[in-house]
């Protein structure tokens, strides 16, 4: 059964026809004329804002079928044919802030951290040691802002930051900087989708997973943590050093 | 250090694949910078702290995509490197679907090859042969029916672009060890040949084989490089690049002999290179060794030199053991008064020409397809005549057909046609092993030539077989299977196209 | 890469010619390809001769042929107006009839063609009936026309007549206009060569009732972006010569308030809408001529060959290239080759017929065929098939599209710019998805498939081009 955010079919900025924005193997992203983008996404990818999880793990680079979106009130119309789905809606997840207890997460993640930097940044570049510093200086600051659009990928590493480092807001504290408003002027459409949803508080299946794996449960936390650092090319490594750093600064005031 | 960037707009590739590529680019060329980001305003900022900020790359948009390389190369060239790689997906895992290709220009536009083996009909051949050395492919020009015209401007072309023009009407190569067209299944070594002629080089690389030598590079250059249109301008190219070549310690050309003017060029050049040079020159006058070149006349002559000359040792001796004589003697004994002639049948063009001219060394009244001189031209070649010398692979008898080296059944009537003749008394066969060839030649001659024993019997005379295997034991056709099949059937079976040649005439000389 | 630098590499081979030697290359685990080659220009040596005289010319060539696709590529097309062919076409006539394909005369013209013409012949009131309408054609003066002479494009019959109503499309790139008539539906329709009277008056109906309709719409929105619905509905599964469903959807969309505030009464703008919205081939009507407008835009460049109009009525079918815009090179048209209807086959079949491979001469319809693979049932072939023949027209353009993208294919742009001297080299001729029309007038469509220009056509026109220059 295909599932779909909800709010595609609430939030009138998602009503329309809808033509293909970009395309991978387990992700079509498609745009309206609201430049609004929905994810259609195969089984692989966990469920998220914005997103219609299709029930089989498609290539979408080797296939054929390549349909045509339309969403038309509640109504879901792929090549014309409305098709049958099942609502997903957000999990959300409120944490209290434990200090010792966070302590630990802060040490493990800088661990994990520091074994990826090596692979993921080339010592000799100046590009990639102006990238880490200065991302790391802004964030030990609080100067989310000045990230934005900043590094490489197609979501920018420094949005990846900023999308981390609001997500532990989202877990502990109840508010939330707008910060959507500058990042779709700042960075590229795709990365001020991801921070639209951060800042509704609408998080992903797969983060939710990723607060209860690290604050409440702890089971295979080195593997799902693994498991996030293959995210992207470096998107997993940004958001888990946002988050560290939150933690951080967190920690100060308290 | 040079600088490049490049801006494409509206571009969404996937980070795995922008890392990746990055990494791969950065590892394989050693620049220094290899970047790959959205131009967003900040990541501009970043791109022009590092040098690389042009116009371009400032009036880009958060939604394009900037490519940025600094390297003590050419940065462009990995710039456009990284874009087409992009642009072609090249990096994304899927399964490539059949593309099908009609011509070379649309291939070359997404691969990137390095050899293109023509054997489309003559008339296109020199045509597609030129396109492929415009765009820096060498060529091995199997084809036939190439203008002497065509063949000088297509090997001028690859002189000038230091390409190799293989032919036309090239049959063998073997090129960094792999066997292209026909060739044979020989030891990898440092003796580096180049051939203007198809079989001969086949024997050559098989004999160095079996005195314990190993080929580096086999090059053939087609039957007419050394005539005085072309002047030797491959072979002496081969030489050069050989000469260069680190796996090759010993150069051998094999041909048959070079109008004067070219001979004089190649041994100008075989003096002047580094290393050891033997020209085997097949039938050509006798000359004297010089330092460092060496002149044979015959193509296990040759073969021994070069062997000896590299390894200072051969394995084996080409001599004709007693053993074999003996049973020649035996052999010859049961012919009957009336038996004279040699009736030589051949699939291969050079080992045909060296056995007529061992023929007419020794027998007197010699005919051949192959002939020059009026005396020795067949009135017909499908009627043999006192001692004929065949090559079955000549044009007149393939119109149409394919090489008997492919398909040696169309030999089969033949054999029968010359066991009918009450004058034949030996009747000499070659079989040609390896790429290319026939999966089982001698299999599918067999019941030929006991065919032919039995007419000869039935009619109370004996026929005496002579045959060479040319290949070695690695082929994929069996070597030692062969030769036992044949021995079977009484057929004499030697070590060298030479000494069945030799063989076979010294059993008619004594009749004749 | 010089000898002595293959020396030592792993070898990648192109084999052209006999496969013979191939599965040796296997054994030895050899990287090769099998070029599907095939002697150029069919074998003809004298026309390879003429390649050759090209091949030393390429660089002017290749630069009026790029000058041809940029032009193209920056065209523009709205639809800005509808109205009756004898207003808004430059050099038609009052007694003119146009008509698809090369120039041609009423003796010779197709069945389905010649029944178009006296169903026009009726709408016009000339004369009551069809038969009167024989009548008329021996005793009244008629100047039949191709509609590319006056840059105007019609699919199937194609039959465009003094009152008929067209759509008028503007290049404000070029400052150009290009016409097309109406879609009247599928089926019983007049370009399919029915005449009775149901067509007559529905095409009665399409100039009093609807024509006005759509004109005051268009002067209240400004006019129509129809290329850009174009690059919208290839991502949607269109192709825009035989899919045009997305297209004509996102065209309604656009169109609908704009009826809605017409100065006309409720039901006549109720029906105009209703007859965009059951006919899922209207688009094709703004699809061509914003094809032709793209053409002409890239019409008369000196040294290019790169072809402008493919076209055809029924009998043969002609093509143009750039650098000679006045000469046709025609050759008897071939059949199609695809799926009948229950009850016809080939040879109830009309030959190839219509303008509307102007759309492929533009690089959309089987040339994207890709982004509709769902047309390739019609030929009964498979997927792979449609991947196939969009890839395969790279090899005989001169550049792409990347207006037009195809999403199966990874986005690749579609093919644009047949260059004859490719077409002559590969021997793969363009691909045409077409309809197929009964031969006999007034019966209608009766299948789909695919077709190709005859090859003679291009032999025609690089002996024309190729003359240009000196030796």
């Amino acid at each position: 059964m295909i599932s779909v955010d909800e709010y595609l079919l609430s939030d009138g900025r998602y009503q329309g026809i809808y033509h293909l924005h970009s395309g991978y193997k387990k992700v079509l992203n498609f745009v309206n004329e609201n430049r609004a983008i929905v994810s259609v996404v195969n089984a692989s990818i966990s469920r998220g804002p914005a997103r219609i999880q299709l029930d089989e793990d498609i290539d979408f680079l080797t296939t054929n079928k390549y349909e045509a979106l339309r969403i038309c009130e509640r109504n879901l119309h792929i090549s014309d044919e409305a098709i049958p789905y099942e609502l997903w809606k957000a999990k959300s997840l409120k944490l209290s802030f434990h200090y010792d207890k966070v302590q630990c997460v802060i040490a493990y993640l800088g661990k994990r951290l520091q074994q990826q930097e090596q692979e993921l940044f080339d010592s000799h570049s100046k590009v990639d040691q102006l990238i880490v510093e200065t991302i790391k200086t802004n964030l030990k600051q609080g100067q989310l802002e000045s990230l934005l659009g900043f590094g490489m990928g197609l979501t920018p590493l420094g949005d990846d930051c900023i999308f981390g480092y609001l997500f532990g807001m989202n877990l502990f504290d109840t508010s939330i900087p707008d910060i959507y408003s500058i990042a779709k002027e700042k960075t590229t459409l795709i990365s001020s989708e991801f921070l639209y949803h951060m800042n509704q508080q609408r998080i992903s299946d797969a983060l939710y997973k990723l607060g209860k794996c690290l604050f409440v449960d702890e089971k295979n936390v080195d593997d799902y943590i693994s498991e996030i650092l293959h995210y992207g090319s470096s998107s997993g490594y940004g958001i888990l050093l946002g988050l560290k750093n939150y933690l951080e600064r967190r920690s100060q005031n308290v | 250090m040079s600088k490049f960037t490049k801006v494409l707009k509206d571009s969404y590739f996937d980070s795995v694949t922008l890392m990746s590529l990055s990494a791969k680019i950065k590892k394989e060329t050693k620049a220094s910078e290899v970047t790959v980001l959205m131009a967003t305003d900040m990541n501009k900022d970043l791109i022009s702290k590092v040098g690389l900020g042009t116009d371009d790359v400032l009036n880009a948009g958060q939604n394009d995509c900037v490519i940025g390389v600094a390297c003590d190369g050419d940065a462009e060239e990995i710039v456009n490197r990284i874009v087409k790689e992009l642009e072609d997906g090249n990096n994304q895992k899927k399964e490539k679907k059949e593309v099908v290709y009609h011509t070379q220009a649309q291939f070359y536009k997404e691969e990137d090859p390095n050899i293109v083996v023509i054997s489309a009909p003559g008339k296109y051949a020199a045509r597609e042969a030129k396109i492929a050395l415009e765009n820096g492919k060498h060529v091995m020009l199997f084809s036939d029916n190439v203008t002497e015209e065509e063949e000088l401007s297509l090997k001028q072309l690859a002189c000038e672009k230091e390409l190799l023009l293989m032919g036309p009407d090239c049959g063998t190569t073997i090129l960094n060890g792999v066997g292209l067209c026909f060739a044979n299944n020989v030891t990898r070594g440092n003796i580096g040949i180049v051939g203007a002629s198809g079989t001969g080089l086949q024997e050559v690389t098989v004999l160095i084989d079996k005195q314990g030598g190993g080929i580096s590079q086999a090059l053939g250059v087609g039957g007419r490089d050394l005539h005085s249109e072309i002047g030797g301008l491959m072979t002496m190219q081969c030489m050069k690049a050989l000469d260069q070549d680190e796996q090759t310690s010993t150069i051998v050309v094999v041909s048959k002999p070079p109008a004067s003017d070219v001979e004089e060029k190649v041994v100008q050049l075989a003096r002047t290179l580094s290393k050891p040079v033997v020209l085997i020159f097949i039938d050509g006058q006798p000359r004297e060794d010089e330092n460092g070149v060496y002149y044979c006349s015959k193509l296990s002559e040759g073969a021994c030199k070069a062997v000896e000359v590299t390894n200072h040792s051969l394995k084996t001796s080409f001599d004709l053991s007693s053993d074999v004589l003996d049973v020649c003697a035996r052999e010859q004994s049961k012919l009957t008064p009336n038996q004279k002639y040699l009736r030589a049948l051949y699939c291969g063009g050079t080992l045909c020409s060296e056995a007529l001219s061992i023929t007419r060394g020794v027998l007197k009244k010699v005919k051949s397809n192959l002939a020059k001189k009026e005396e020795e031209k067949l009135s017909d070649p499908l009627v043999s005549e006192y001692n004929t010398i065949i090559d079955m692979g000549d044009d007149f008898f393939t119109n149409g057909k394919p090489h008997p080296m492919i398909e040696p059944s169309i030999r089969l009537d033949r054999i029968v046609q010359e066991a009918k003749d009450p004058t034949t008394a030996v009747i000499l066969l070659d079989f040609e092993l390896g790429y290319g060839s026939h999966d089982d030649p001698v299999g599918i001659t067999i019941d030929a030539i006991q065919e032919a024993r039995q007419i000869a019997e039935n009619e109370g005379r004996y026929l005496v077989f002579v045959a060479y295997i040319c290949g070695t034991e690695k082929e994929k056709q069996s070597y030692t299977t062969a030769k036992k099949l044949l021995e079977e059937n009484s057929v004499i079976v030697t070590n060298t196209n030479e000494q069945a040649a030799t063989l076979a005439v010294n059993v008619c000389k004594e009749v004749q | 890469m010089k000898i002595n630098e293959l020396f030592g590499k792993d070898l990648y081979v192109v084999n052209i010619g006999s496969p013979t030697f191939l599965k040796d290359l296997d054994s030895q685990n050899v990287k090769y390809e099998n070029l599907e080659w095939a002697p150029p220009a069919h074998g003809d040596v004298e026309l390879i001769k003429v390649l050759d005289k090209l091949e030393r010319h390429k660089e002017e060539i290749d630069k009026a042929n790029d000058e041809v696709v940029a032009k193209v590529k920056a065209a523009q097309g709205k639809l800005v107006d509808c109205k009756k062919a004898i207003d808004a076409i430059p050099g038609m006539k009052p007694n003119m009839i146009l008509h698809s394909g090369p120039v041609q005369d009423w003796e010779h013209m197709a069945d389905p063609q010649k029944g178009a013409v006296l169903g026009a012949i009726v709408f016009e009131g000339w004369a009551s009936t069809v038969e009167e309408a024989e009548e008329y054609l021996k005793t009244h003066e008629i100047i039949f026309s191709p509609n590319h002479h006056l840059n105007s494009v019609g699919p199937m019959a194609g039959v465009v007549s003094p009152s008929m109503p067209v759509h008028v499309l503007y290049d404000e790139v070029n400052d150009t206009y290009a016409y097309c008539p109406l879609n009247e539906g599928l089926g019983g329709v007049l370009r399919f060569g029915k005449n009775t009277p149901d067509v007559i008056e529905r095409l009665l109906w399409m100039k009093n009732d609807f024509m006005p309709v759509l004109a005051e719409a268009l002067k209240i929105c400004g006019g129509i972006d129809v290329r850009n619905i174009i690059m919208q509905a290839l991502n949607m599964g269109d192709e825009c010569h035989n899919r045009n469903k997305a297209a004509t959807s996102l065209f309604f969309r656009e169109i609908t308030i704009p009826i809605m505030k017409t100065s006309f009464p409720e039901e006549q703008k109720e029906k105009a809408l209703a007859f965009i919205t059951n006919n899922e081939h209207y688009f094709l009507n703004l699809s061509m001529p914003y094809c032709k407008l793209a053409q002409l835009a890239g019409t008369g460049v000196k040294n290019a060959s790169i072809v402008t109009i493919m076209s055809r009525n029924g009998y043969e079918f002609g093509i143009k290239i750039s650098c000679l815009p006045d000469e046709w090179f025609v050759a008897p048209a071939l059949m199609v080759k695809g799926l009948y209807f229950p009850g016809y086959s080939e040879e109830d079949a009309a030959p190839d017929l219509g303008d509307s491979c102007i759309t492929e001469t533009n690089g959309i319809g089987g040339f994207a065929m890709a982004a509709s693979p769902a047309i390739v049932k019609f030929v009964g072939g498979t997927v792979a098939d449609a991947f196939n023949y969009s890839q395969s027209m790279q090899e005989i353009t001169w550049s792409n599209n990347p207006n037009f993208t195809l999403p199966a294919l990874d986005f690749k742009p579609s093919a644009l710019g047949i260059d004859i001297r490719k077409v002559i080299e590969s021997g793969v001729l363009p691909i045409i998805n077409s309809g197929i029309a009964h031969k006999k007038a007034g019966i209608g469509q009766i299948g789909a498939g695919l077709v190709t220009p005859p090859f003679e056509c291009f032999r025609k026109a690089i002996i024309a081009f190729a003359d240009q220059f000196e030796d």
